[in-house]
């Protein structure tokens, strides 16, 4: 069995460093998926991987037609069925210009229309953030540095407009459910106790109010929010977590978080949890 | 014959050599192809301005508040636009919240109008000039707001016209590209505030907004939708009440009622936030809900009164 899991996202939302810590995740064996057989063609996520390993996280993709795709065989426990997961990991700036455009090629569309399901990335405290225009503030602002020329397209706009894409994309599961898109805030190690405390759902009604107002209006994809730290914090500020992961390597790092029964919002260290939810019966 | 886009002939004749590409063995044959094939696209359904089609399919599906905006070119129809879309972005609309938009990039376009600052001077006018491709057809906005208070979900379908429009209606009874509006459960009047505060266009202000009344009787048989007046450019000045009651009078006379909201879509003034008055407008053009009347009361039945029959007779 075959399935399909697109990772879509902006510049810079995180995508590619999940592509690379996931694959250590399934290697490991120990998470709600695990990786049934090495897969053969293992060069990009062991490049990103490697990235990570030195302490460092992945650069930005600058190539905006770059597609790299990460095909692995999964299962549920050792000896389960087997599935063939295919993740897809087209670079933020291609979104960013399908988004523009509303127009994407023909094989990345087929892609969207063979998928299971998506994850959709959002980075918290990213420097391509771009903030909604404000006229008060944008008034004060635009006075005293002029206007750009060609402005850049607001991140929450970005973000509805690719959950639309979904929307329209995405088939019914085999089972006749709706398609499983999961929102991966990631960054989640940089909020602090209190906004942890009350989620990544509330962080994107404070932060992108249009993209909460979608996701709560939503009939047509199963949504589910998660927050994500690929190695339990950053790599660039902070030296500890740096040496930490220089010194004994990405085992036990990283965590999802994740909504347990009595609504908390608590830290899984199983970083497979929002794909394999995704694929998930 | 030469053709300098033919595929695999490079400065050469195309005919009878063989400089064919792998990919595309047709291209030296007659009849070929002579260009090579462009990388085909897919396309996501648009989300810019709406068609009439597109509005009523979206009508026949769920229950949709169709706005009239009406109003001189200038009078700010397009800012009321854009503030209401820069407010429900940064969850500053009192009381609603955003829940979708199938024209959220044409939000964004006319949000983004306000960009031509020179050097630190704000623009005379906020938004661009709205012009239309089709100089027939209504381009319309769709927004899909959330009221706090009790959750009630209202789609609206927003026609952003030329103010040119208003013009032609009024002044020779050009009405037929306002068809759409026999479907609009409100109508917003946009009058330039301004005008309005000044003592030399204050008279003709309002006999304008008299004599579109009356075209809109016309156009609706006299039923006229939920008139709101909307007076823009609040951060110059409140609307004196000697131009409230002159307002008041003319539409009185022409029978028409109404409700006036002042609004400031932007503000120039730091007493006067940006967005003044949007959330009064949204309120005045939902209205009241009606109340439901009691599906079946009960009521004592008499000897000899034909009870079933008679029921809600007196309604």
């Amino acid at each position: 069995m075959s399935r399909s899991v697109v990772l879509i996202g902006g510049p810079d939302s995180g995508k590619t460093n999940y592509v690379g810590r996931a694959w250590p995740a399934l290697d490991a064996k120990m998470g709600r998926l695990q990786a049934a057989h090495q897969p053969t063609d293992i060069t990009f996520v062991l490049e990103v991987t490697d990235h990570l390993n030195s302490g460092h996280f992945a650069p930005r993709s600058e190539l905006a037609d770059s597609r790299r795709d990460f095909e692995v065989v999964v299962a549920e426990r050792k000896g389960g069925p087997e599935t063939t997961i295919v993740i897809p990991d087209i670079s933020g700036e291609l979104w960013l210009r399908a988004v523009e455009d509303s127009e994407i090629a023909v094989d990345w569309m087929d892609e969207l229309t063979r998928a299971d399901g998506a994850l959709l990335f959002v980075r918290v405290g990213s420097d391509q953030d771009v903030r909604p225009l404000d006229w008060v503030t944008s008034k004060r602002m635009m006075a005293k540095l002029g206007t750009p020329d060609d402005p850049s397209l607001p991140t929450q706009v970005m973000l509805c407009e690719l959950l639309r894409f979904l929307e329209v994309s995405l088939v019914d599961r085999s089972d006749g459910s709706r398609p499983r898109v999961a929102i991966v805030v990631s960054a989640w190690d940089a909020v602090d106790a209190e906004k942890f405390a009350a989620g990544p759902q509330a962080y994107l009604e404070r932060e992108y109010p249009l993209l909460a107002g979608r996701l709560d209006d939503v009939e047509r994809l199963n949504v589910r929010v998660f927050g994500l730290s690929v190695v339990g914090g950053d790599l660039k500020t902070d030296e500890e977590c740096r040496d930490a992961v220089q010194e004994g390597g990405l085992d036990g790092r990283g965590w999802v978080s994740d909504q347990d029964e009595k609504g908390l919002w608590t830290r899984d260290p199983d970083l497979t949890l929002p794909v394999a939810w995704v694929v998930g019966t | 014959m030469t053709c300098d886009h033919r595929v695999g002939t490079v400065g050469g004749d195309a005919v009878g050599a063989s400089h064919g590409t792998d990919a595309l063995p047709e291209a030296d044959e007659i009849g070929g192809a002579v260009l090579e094939r462009p990388s085909s696209t897919a396309s996501f359904p648009s989300s810019h301005t709406l068609g009439p089609d597109v509005i009523s399919d979206m009508m026949a599906s769920r229950y949709v508040t169709m706005v009239g905006i009406l109003g001189d070119p200038d009078s700010g129809k397009t800012a009321c636009l854009a503030s209401i879309y820069l407010l429900v972005a940064n969850a500053t609309l009192t009381g609603w919240t955003f829940a979708d938009s199938r024209s959220l990039m044409a939000f964004e376009d006319i949000a983004r109008g306000a960009r031509d600052w020179n050097a630190g001077t704000p623009p005379d006018q906020m938004t661009v000039h709205t012009e239309m491709s089709d100089d027939r057809r209504p381009g319309f906005l769709h927004l899909r707001l959330v009221r706090k208070s009790d959750g009630r979900r209202v789609d609206f379908a927003l026609p952003d016209l030329p103010g040119e429009w208003t013009t032609k209606l009024i002044s020779s009874a050009q009405a037929e590209r306002f068809g759409f509006m026999k479907s609009a459960e409100a109508l917003w009047i946009v009058v330039d505030g301004r005008a309005l505060a000044d003592k030399e266009r204050r008279q003709g202000a309002i006999s304008r907004v008299g004599q579109l009344a009356e075209r809109l009787k016309a156009l609706f048989d006299g039923a006229v939708p939920r008139l709101v007046i909307v007076v823009t450019h609040r951060d110059s000045g409140e609307l004196a009440q000697t131009v409230s009651t002159r307002l008041l009078t003319e539409l009185q006379r022409r029978d028409v009622e109404f409700t006036v909201v002042q609004v400031a879509p932007f503000s120039e003034n730091n007493a006067v936030r940006a967005g003044f008055g949007i959330d009064d407008l949204i309120a005045a053009t939902v209205g009241t809900p009606r109340a439901a009347p009691d599906f079946w009361p009960s009521i004592s039945p008499s000897d000899g009164a034909r009870a079933y029959l008679a029921f809600r007779r007196d309604r």
